[in-house]
């Protein structure tokens, strides 16, 4: 491995939802109405030469018609790193909903990496079913449509590398086309697991979470991450207020804003 | 399937490209090269309890964008024959094509049918290439992709029933998700091709038309309209000035607009 094949990792917190229950997490929860609060992040993959950002979470107005409070704007938490999303070149994103495909606009130069069968979801016949298509926001794809037609798409059927040391592998399970992030860094491949896993919960104790087009998938997907990170301390869920506590943050004025994951955990 | 009811059917006219040379129509060089002038059409078919219609043309700023010419909207040629498109229940859209597609706003109340692979197809990776794009409409696609998310569009896989006496057929060849719609009139079961056959030459003496995602697709798909036909005389092109040529105006006053295809041509 050489030094531009390994990269700094970093979960860019941009909102937080105390208000919730377990039972919005877990297929069959023990306890129902136990608290479960959730996290929203997006992600940075950077080293030297290049920048990729992994999702982009969702706009003030996505926020308002959705009741959620946005602490600051992904592409704000990103510039708090010194990253400018104006100039960021590729974008991951890992599925459509709307909390994860939603300032792709504020990302002008980026091409977009998605999985086929996302697209498939998202623009066929299963939208017309509120039980899939409630995650997602119409514009949010009628914006992806729109980059396509500018030629600004990069698809992936499955596993695919984007940069030396980047992979994409297509999940599914979640949505039809929902895809993690491999990165190697300095303690060996991390696993961007977006909401492959929602919380450690989820994969660690093979607990479904209630947002699903295929339980066989989701479940399969578990092993499929297992796999692919280093060790399950290499798998990064998408939504944990844990990943918060249990990795450092890169310096003191990004305290609970940011943390870095090529680094070890403390849990 | 339902008891199928027959149906009175009608070409209605709205615009013609009179530019076009033979070599346009026909993939394989003619070396007598003449005058291939194409019409544009929507199709109604109707009787006392439904009108579904077939195709929804484009309006005058798609006109000027591609620099062509419309002598009516599409829903004022509909208009003609009485037929009030607040009040149309189902539009069936034979594939996504500018010129196919560009009126949905003027039927606020029709349910739209659309095989799978064409939504596939028209968000899918070949769109990243502008010679796949160029015969589609961004806009036309996210007011589609609305409709979806409104609960306004019923998918159909291969074959399907639109309403009792009328069924759509996926033929593929111009597009992926190209279909053609099959109705029962007094004489039989009439079959209205669309751009599945633009001409009676393409489909009468196997000339593939040139703007073609699959040849093979579209030469298996000039037998499966005949197939489909009571007789090859009940095969309705889709862009032929023929059409008007061959049957009678419903009305006086409607020649050269209007086309009645319930009855037997004159050719």
């Amino acid at each position: 491995m050489t030094g531009s094949d390994s990269y700094e990792v970093f979960a860019v917190r941009y909102a937080t939802r105390g208000q919730r229950k377990r039972l919005e997490s877990f297929i069959m929860a023990d306890d129902h109405d136990g608290p479960m609060p959730i996290d929203y992040f997006v992600w940075a993959v950077v080293n030297a030469e290049r920048t990729i950002i992994v999702d982009t979470g969702f706009d003030h107005a996505e926020a308002k018609l959705r009741n959620r409070v946005l602490t600051r704007l992904p592409r704000e938490g990103l510039a708090m790193l010194e990253i400018d999303a104006n100039r960021v070149k590729d974008v991951v994103v890992t599925h459509l909903h709307y909390d994860h495909a939603g300032t792709t606009d504020h990302f002008p130069q980026a091409r977009f990496h998605l999985q086929e069968k996302e697209m498939r979801f998202t623009t066929g016949r299963h939208m017309c079913q509120h039980v899939f298509s409630h995650a997602f926001a119409p514009e949010h794809v009628c914006k992806m449509v729109e980059h396509l037609y500018k030629g600004r798409l990069a698809f992936h059927d499955g596993d695919a590398e984007i940069a030396p040391g980047v992979s994409v592998h297509l999940i599914g399970g979640h949505t039809m086309g929902i895809q993690c992030v491999r990165v190697n860094t300095a303690r060996g491949p991390v696993l961007l697991a977006s909401d492959a896993t929602h919380f450690y919960e989820n994969i660690e104790k093979t607990a479904p979470f209630p947002i699903v087009y295929s339980v066989g998938d989701m479940v399969a997907g578990y092993d499929k991450m297992r796999k692919l990170a280093a060790s399950p301390k290499h798998i990064i869920p998408g939504h944990d207020p844990l990943v918060m506590q249990r990795y450092p943050t890169p310096r003191a004025a990004l305290d609970g804003v940011v943390v870095r994951l090529d680094v070890a955990p403390a849990g | 399937m339902s008891q199928p009811e027959s149906y009175e059917v009608f070409a209605v006219k709205f615009g013609s490209w009179p530019e076009r040379r033979r070599h346009n129509n026909f993939i394989m060089a003619d070396p007598h090269d003449g005058p291939g002038q194409l019409d544009f059409y929507v199709w109604a078919c109707v009787n006392d309890k439904r009108t579904v219609v077939v195709d929804l043309g484009f309006d005058r700023k798609e006109a000027e964008a591609r620099g062509r010419k419309i002598d009516r909207l599409p829903h004022e040629g509909l208009a003609m024959l009485n037929i009030d498109p607040a009040k149309v229940g189902h539009v069936v859209i034979s594939h996504m094509h500018w010129d196919h597609v560009g009126t949905q706003d003027a039927f606020p109340n029709a349910l739209f049918h659309v095989q799978d692979l064409e939504m596939e197809f028209v968000t899918g990776r070949l769109m990243n290439d502008y010679f796949f794009r160029r015969p589609f409409t961004l806009e036309h696609v996210q007011a589609m992709i609305r409709r979806i998310y409104a609960g306004r569009v019923r998918f159909h896989d291969g074959e399907g029933e639109v309403v009792p006496g009328i069924s759509v057929h996926h033929i593929g060849g111009h597009t992926l998700g190209m279909q053609s719609v099959r109705v029962l009139t007094r004489r039989g079961w009439v079959v209205l091709a669309s751009d599945a056959s633009h001409t009676y030459e393409n489909f009468e003496q196997t000339q593939p038309f040139p703007t073609v995602i699959n040849v093979a697709d579209m030469v298996a798909g000039y037998k499966k309209l005949v197939r489909l036909a009571e007789t090859p005389k009940h095969v309705i092109p889709g862009h032929d000035p023929l059409v008007l040529k061959r049957y009678p105006a419903p009305r006086a006053g409607l020649e050269g607009i209007i086309a009645r295809l319930d009855v037997a041509p004159n050719a």
